[in-house]
């Protein structure tokens, strides 16, 4: 499915939902949870908290639905909200650590996002819990490809060029992650 | 289908989730997506109920009992008529809601905006009429005030009417639009397909 055919019809889906038709919410819910869930998992890797967040972000949808001011940007909003979900959770799971994405070291590339070229997704999933938090982040919101490199900016609260640059170093320390593997075997 | 979306699809596939932790949230899910108001909402609504009914009532008692007498009384006993009725059909909407549970989004908030039309229209009429009988038999110096007291009220009502008409006609205008920019993105696709 298309990312310009998944905005239209998230966007059809709220503005059904908005002029009255309830079971609009429930096709949004059922068309984007899979992916959100995924998602969330990178951030917190365990299940119940998965779970519990992806709730809160549906709930807090629900909350504002009739107020959301841009239903073409829903699907950054849905991220965004999934991802402060998470880290509720992993604040409420770690109160004593200080919890943070942005603790690494960025260096900014200037070619653009290079073409991709992971193919085993099962390899890649497996690949993805060993690399670091943000750089997990970052290729699963690039892989998940709903979201533009500026979208995905706005999700993390980062710039392009750091997005750019984050994605450039994930990929790197995916590969090394897989050829460590294969050569293991 | 893009390269990119058919990995998304396998690798969200390559998450292997608990079958009760999902069912758990499924159901925790038909809550929200039911639009089950919560316990203090359920009793704010059965509480409006209980008030419409007593408001009604104590209209259709004062219509049958309020000594009345001359040539305004049938108007006057119809207009207690039509409060208490008006009080009554809030009371049985409000009261529906508590029973149920849950906001019709569509049934019942059109149900809410006949009923503020119909008030508004009502007081607006009502003032007329008591305006009209200040000036009458009174001093004239409150028919000015009952006036504008009663035209408050129609327009308060004609804008609340006006706003929820004119925002469902947009949404099903941007719904129609949607549904065009979204067909023609299919077949852009299956064009693009059948041309790749």
């Amino acid at each position: 499915m298309s990312t310009e055919r998944d905005r239209i019809l998230s966007e059809l889906m709220l503005v059904r939902y908005r002029a009255g038709d309830p079971s609009a919410l429930d096709e949004l819910v059922k068309h984007w949870e899979g992916r959100l869930f995924y998602y969330i998992m990178r951030l917190v890797s365990n299940e119940d908290d998965a779970w519990d967040a992806l709730q809160d972000t549906w709930f807090a949808l629900a909350r504002t639905i009739d107020r959301l001011r841009d239903p073409r940007g829903l699907v950054v909003w849905l991220y965004k909200t999934a991802r402060h979900k998470a880290l509720d959770r992993l604040r409420e799971r770690y109160k004593h650590r200080t919890v943070s994405v942005e603790d690494e070291q960025i260096a900014e590339v200037e070619e653009g996002v290079e073409t991709f070229t992971f193919e085993d997704a099962e390899q890649v999933h497996c690949a993805l819990g060993k690399i670091s938090v943000p750089h997990r982040e970052a290729l699963t919101l690039f892989f998940l490809e709903d979201l533009s490199v500026a979208e995905i900016a706005k999700v993390l609260g980062i710039a392009t060029g750091t997005v750019k640059s984050r994605l450039h170093f994930a990929r790197k320390a995916l590969r090394a992650v897989i050829e460590a593997e294969e050569a293991a075997e | 289908m893009s390269h990119h979306h058919t990995f998304a699809k396998r690798l969200i596939a390559a998450e292997h989730v608990d079958a009760k932790r999902k069912e758990r949230y499924e159901m925790e899910m038909q809550k929200i997506l039911s639009q089950t108001l919560t316990p203090a909402k359920r009793i704010a609504y059965a509480f409006g109920a209980v008030f419409g009914l007593a408001v009604g009532v104590n209209w259709v008692v004062l219509m049958v009992t309020v000594d009345m007498t001359g040539e305004y009384e049938t108007w006057g006993r119809a207009v207690f008529g039509i409060f208490g009725v008006l009080g009554l059909v809030w009371a049985a909407l409000a009261g529906r809601i508590a029973v149920r549970g849950r906001v019709d989004l569509r049934k019942d908030r059109r149900a809410v905006a006949r009923l503020v039309w119909g008030l508004s229209l009502l007081i607006f009429i009502t003032a007329l009429f008591v305006s009209g009988l200040e000036l009458r038999y009174g001093s004239g110096r409150w028919s000015v005030f009952i006036l504008v007291v009663g035209l408050a009220h129609l327009l308060i009502g004609a804008l609340f009417v006006s706003r929820s008409l004119v925002e469902q006609s947009e949404l099903s205008i941007r719904a129609k639009l949607l549904e065009i920019e979204l067909e023609l993105t299919e077949l852009n696709e299956k064009l693009g397909r059948s041309l790749g």
